[in-house]
């Protein structure tokens, strides 16, 4: 715990500056590739993924979060004294000692304070010190301290080329051979480290100092400090140029450290020291050019990158397709609405068109990951979410075009704004587009498997919602043949297709795990799952087609899918055992839980009402 | 009752002949793995050096084929170690390779004493194609490589092209390195 | 027709042809499996398969139930005999062959249960192996390390009481008592009677139950030898036990040990290399690969085994499944398995989708049919 005695110390570097100015373009300096968590992305993902980590917000302050990277990178002292620590938590504010604020909101110099008067406290609740179970606000308070740990290591990323050394005396300038009260950085106190040591020497010889020598004994004592700046590694934004592991991006201490300094990398850090000083200036011409100059020659240094991707991240940043559709769909929502108070035909048009809209921009923001991470949208849980929840929207659309009675309007925007919020939820947590495990990091199968059962997913979602809208045209208006009949319809054939794509699914899944693991099936909990939605929907299907089932009864049992769908999608997370635990599962139990209990007390509820009539008609 | 017969008949068939098929191949041989030198098309910085025998060299204009820019410190216990071998290598090339011997320390004596010490441990500091140099202001080593720790090692081809760079000790008489200098003086 | 409704057997066949009945089967399939799968949180992957999936039968308490391996067996015939006993008509032709794929499927998923083989293969680079290691079945193995001959005696002949004996060594075996998961417990002082040896001088091996993860279990033997002159005595061994059991008669070198079953390959497989790599910058693991020489009886070739790449030959199948962390050498885990059932999930595939074809071209006539509708 070296770093806790550094951050005590950290505090007297005041870099010459001003306050950034506002009309800076930071657009360049975002699309700058940095290497973080095994991919390349933009430094705006980058910045955005820490900021949010830290703070709950991707900006702050009314900063993007690459403005906000910005002046930690390169005007250190000013970010600590910024409130971007979120503890929102009174217990964890009171174990450290932290004033209690309305938007509770810490600077990292006051963090560290508290946490630097709470040591012990904070040691033994690291892991190293065993294995013990922590509490809501103990876990908290872990999170801060390596939060904080996070956000030192950032900001001293670029400290090799911050001019962080400056002589005042005139004499002892000229001695070292650099001018007086202008600042220089680390690399030029390396080259003038022969004649500095020289003029030090005497000095460490004898007890006494004077004020001259005490300037000089300051520099000593910072170029100590910058030892453990030499360790930071999480800003990989220098393209590899040596050596076998051609794939690895370093940080810029990495290279000085690790030996892989080339002549290019010279003149990207200068590049970099530029760009600083230019955010230092405040002129906004300057960081314009030298930003824009920074990221040129980034990427003409860098062999395997895709620019046209970061490009494209930065975009699907910004614009945030699936925020604005889940806004789409609850505009469709409301239009329909107003349809069904009895509003004019001009709603329905709205809704159909809001939720067209919606449904394009779902689309656009999967297809932008797809072209970004150059493989199918369906590794993660979360991606799996925005997946289904398209294909249901989309089925909701072709069902709407082709009947127009407000029965897919319905659907599409049912599932369209419930599966975008349950998506929002899970995109806050990191980086949405990390890496796959090894298993999984194979497209052919994602492209196949993985997509066709996350289809039937999706068209289960669609016949189970079918079939409640059925059961309530049953209960509400048992007269319209016409329309029953046509939901009826529209029922049947999702189940069909959606039996169509849970048993390709399933078997390309077995086939996955035959050519993988050399078992087709091994009754792990999500091939378990897979196969009972199967099932469910072969008994469904064919009780139906042989008569055992009544229409209602069918219903009924389809409407129920979205049980089993639930189950077998995040229900399997919950036993955390086997190969396909992929999912977080914190909060998933009690929300699955009151999931299963609304549906069933609807589905109960309208078999009950169904069966009482029929009852009373017989 | 024909169709029957006549659908089990075609299962079986086809079982059977999928079964013969994935039991009787025999594997391919799998391709080699493709081990080459990431080669990096780099041409050196301009570079001129003065040697301890005050001599003046520009690095592009050496006539040696290949060159290795080698920058050592007093202070590195595995440059003591790596230096007889080092120059037994460049010996071996038969003045096709120059030893560019760049020291970074910080100062001259602790450099000089470093020499005495390798010269009466019987090596030949004086052999030729090895070019001692003192690097007192880092504007070989910091400027140009971002070199503060040592050994580090540039590798230098015919067509002045830096081919790779090695941090620490690469074991120069290993079978590796001896593949790569080789390289150097095509 | 009435008359061969009497014949029992067209009876049980009719009966498991019917609808209803095929039903029920399905909804006991399914409570078993949810069951089943709810059952892995606490018991493991491995029992819980072996109580309800590739059981005939489970106890529920007193009661007998029937598990998964006969409800798909029941489900099949079923499949069967409706097959048998329907009428074909062209018109059906889609479904029938579906029906087919799938009960080719259920028929491949039979053989896989009762006839394939499973084993794994560890493999230190630069080593070569020609045979597979059982993952849960152990035996006693005495190795004549003067003449390097591998005697093996399985651990199903270890009841306690029986003698074991080979013409190969000139000594026999009595086994006193053998676990299947032993507790290795210290004696507050040696033992003294029976002239122990090794680890029976401070240690008594005793069972405890047996581990859900099977490579939590250790297999332990304890035995005494006969006829081995002045090393006759008591002795215990367990699965890797850190100081091996080695006994000197004669001048021979007896290793004595529990290990995995080992069934030999014909061909033998020697580790060139094995690489992990990983995403840059990241410990995350983004690939594993065994590059491996096949040598059979001196044919040679080389050989990549990666992950969803594994290495097909004689019937055998070898994966990239694992390998050894903090080993000295690197040292990669393969799984061999061998199954004749293997090929019968794509075979059905296949077969189910020429049905769906066929289906679709049967019915596209009416579909286009019922468009212009709306």
């Amino acid at each position: 715990m070296r770093r806790f005695l550094l951050i005590a110390l950290l505090f007297f570097l005041p870099l010459p500056a001003q306050a950034a100015a506002a009309n800076f373009d930071y657009s360049s300096f975002a699309q700058i590739p940095v290497q973080h968590e095994g991919r390349l992305k933009p430094l705006d993902s980058f910045a955005r993924d820490f900021l949010t980590m830290f703070s709950g917000h991707a900006s702050i302050d009314g900063m993007s979060a690459t403005a906000w990277l910005a002046e930690l990178l390169f005007q250190p002292d000013a970010a600590y004294d910024r409130a971007v620590f979120n503890v929102p938590n009174p217990a964890v504010q009171h174990a450290i000692d932290l004033p209690e604020r309305e938007n509770h909101r810490y600077s990292f110099a006051e963090v560290s304070k508290a946490m630097d008067a709470h040591q012990e406290l904070i040691h033994s609740l690291l892991p190293e010190q065993g294995m013990h179970t922590l509490d809501p606000a103990q876990e908290q308070l872990v999170a801060l301290y390596t939060n904080m740990l996070w956000y030192f290591e950032l900001s001293r990323s670029l400290s090799l080329v911050l001019p962080v050394f400056s002589i005042h005396d005139a004499g002892s300038a000229k001695a070292i051979g650099v001018a007086a009260d202008k600042p220089f950085t680390w690399d030029e106190m390396m080259r003038h480290r022969p004649a500095y040591l020289k003029l030090v020497k005497p000095i460490l010889d004898r007890k006494t100092t004077n004020a001259r020598e005490d300037e000089l004994l300051q520099i000593g004592l910072l170029m100590q400090h910058m030892e453990v700046d030499k360790e930071t590694r999480v800003l990989r934004v220098m393209p590899p140029l040596w050596g076998n592991d051609s794939d690895t991006w370093l940080s810029p201490w990495a290279v000085v450290q690790e030996g892989q300094g080339s002549p290019q990398s010279v003149s990207l850090l200068a590049a970099w020291r530029k760009a600083g000083e230019a955010w230092r200036s405040g002129d906004p011409m300057a960081w314009n050019t030298a930003s824009a100059e920074l990221a040129t020659q980034t990427m003409t240094g860098a062999q395997d990158i895709r620019p046209a991707a970061l490009k494209a991240e930065y975009l699907y940043n910004r614009a945030d397709f699936f925020t604005l559709s889940l806004v789409l769909y609850v505009g469709a929502f409301l239009a329909l609405l107003a349809v069904g108070a009895g509003g004019p035909v001009m709603f329905y048009r709205a809704s159909f068109s809001m939720l067209t809209l919606g449904a394009a921009l779902h689309f656009l923001g999967l297809a932008l990951r797809i072209y970004i991470m150059d493989r199918p949208p369906v590794g993660t849980l979360y991606e799996s979410i925005l997946f289904v929840g398209l294909i249901a929207v989309t089925s909701g659309l072709i069902i709407e075009w082709k009947t127009r009675q407000g029965l897919g309007l319905v659907l599409g925007v049912l599932t369209g704004t419930v599966l975008q919020f349950i998506g929002l939820k899970y995109a806050g947590e990191g980086d949405s587009m990390g890496m796959l495990v090894a298993v999984l990091n194979t497209n052919f199968w994602l492209a196949t498997h993985v997509v066709a059962i996350t289809i039937a997913y999706g068209c289960c979602i669609v016949a189970g919602l079918l079939a409640h809208l059925w059961l309530l045209q049953k209960v509400a208006t048992p007269d319209e043949r016409l329309r029953l009949e046509l939901t009826a319809k529209s029922m049947l054939g999702a189940a069909l297709v959606a039996l169509l794509f849970a048993m390709t699914g399933t078997i390309l899944g077995g086939i996955w795990a035959d050519q993988s693991w050399g078992r087709f099936w091994g009754w792990d909990p999500k091939e378990n799952g897979a196969l009972l939605i199967v099932l469910w929907l072969l008994w469904l299907l064919h009780g139906r087609l042989s008569g055992l089932l009544t229409p209602v009864r069918f219903a009924l049992g389809l409407a129920l899918t979205t049980v089993v769908v639930a189950l077998s999608w995040f229900g399997v997370n919950l036993l955390g055992v086997g190969l396909h635990s992929y999912g977080f599962t914190t909060g998933i139990a009690l929300n699955l839980g009151l999931f299963v209990a609304v549906e069933a007390a609807i589905i109960g509820g309208l078999g009950l009402t169904l069966r009482q009539r029929e009852g009373a008609a017989a | 009752m024909k169709a029957k017969l006549l659908a089990l008949i075609v299962i079986i068939v086809a079982c059977g002949a999928a079964a013969t098929y994935d039991l009787w191949q025999t594997p391919a041989n799998a391709p080699a793995s493709d081990n080459a030198l990431v080669a990096s098309p780099h041409k050196i910085p301009a570079i001129n050096f003065t040697t301890l025998e005050g001599k003046n060299y520009f690095l592009s204009t050496l006539p040696e084929k290949g060159i290795i820019l080698h920058f050592w410190a007093s202070w590195c216990a595995p440059c003591a170690l790596e230096f007889p071998l080092l120059l037994r290598k460049v010996a071996e090339a038969n003045g096709n390779l120059a030893l560019v011997s760049v020291s970074i320390d910080d100062s001259r004596p602790n450099m000089d004493e470093f020499l005495v010490r390798l010269k009466a441990r019987g090596v030949r500091t004086d052999a030729p194609h090895v070019y001692w140099v003192w690097d007192r202001d880092k504007s070989i080593s910091l400027k140009n490589f971002q070199t503060v720790r040592a050994p580090e090692s540039v590798l230098i081809n015919r067509q002045r092209r830096m081919i790779d760079k090695i941090a620490g000790d690469p074991g120069w008489a290993g079978q590796e390195m001896s593949r790569k200098l080789l390289a150097l003086v095509r | 027709m009435t008359e061969k409704q009497q014949n029992p057997a067209t009876k049980a066949a009719h009966f498991m042809a019917r609808a209803d009945v095929f039903s029920w089967a399905l909804l006991w399939l399914m409570t078993l499996l949810v069951a089943g799968t709810l059952s892995e949180k606490s018991t493991g992957l491995y029992m819980a398969q072996k109580t309800y999936f590739s059981s005939g039968i489970f106890w529920l308490g007193i009661v007998p139930l029937p598990g998964v391996m006969l409800t798909v067996t029941f489900i099949f015939m079923g499949m069967i005999c409706k097959l048998a006993l329907d009428k074909w008509h062209w018109s059906d032709l889609g479904t029938i062959v579906m029906h087919i794929g799938a009960a080719v499927l259920l028929f491949g998923g039979f053989l896989t249960a009762h006839f394939s083989s499973e084993g794994s293969m560890v493999i230190p680079q630069g080593e070569s192996r020609a045979y597979v290691e059982s993952n849960d079945e152990v035996e006693l193995a005495v190795i004549d390390q003067t003449e390097s001959k591998d005697i093996a005696f399985s651990f199903d002949k270890l009841k306690a009481g029986t003698i074991l004996s080979n013409s190969a060594i000139p000594f026999a075996i009595e086994t006193v008592s053998w676990c299947r998961n032993c507790g290795l417990e210290r004696l507050k002082q040696p033992v003294t009677e029976g002239n122990p040896h090794g680890v029976a001088i401070n240690f008594v091996l005793h069972s405890i139950p047996r581990d859900p993860v099977d490579e939590n279990n250790r297999s332990g033997l304890t035995f005494r030898l006969k006829n081995a002159g002045d090393k006759d005595g008591l002795y215990a061994v367990f699965e890797d036990m850190p100081i091996p059991e080695i006994v000197d008669i004669k001048g021979h070198q007896y290793l004595i040990a529990m290990r995995n079953v080992r069934t030999p390959l014909p061909f033998s497989v020697r580790l060139i290399h094995f690489k992990q790599t990983l995403y840059p910058g990241t410990n995350k693991p983004k690939a594993y690969e065994s590059e491996v020489v096949v040598d059979d009886h001196g044919a040679q070739w080389r050989s990549l085994i990666r992950m969803n790449e594994p290495l097909r030959y004689k019937g055998y199948t070898l994966y990239q499944a694992s390998y050894l962390e903090g080993a000295p050498q690197a040292t990669t885990v393969l799984a061999v398995v061998r199954n004749i059932g293997r090929l019968f999930p794509y075979i059905a595939s296949i077969v189910i989708c020429i049905g769906m074809l066929i289906h679709l071209f049967q019915r596209l006539p009416v579909i286009l049919r019922e468009r212009p509708k709306a």
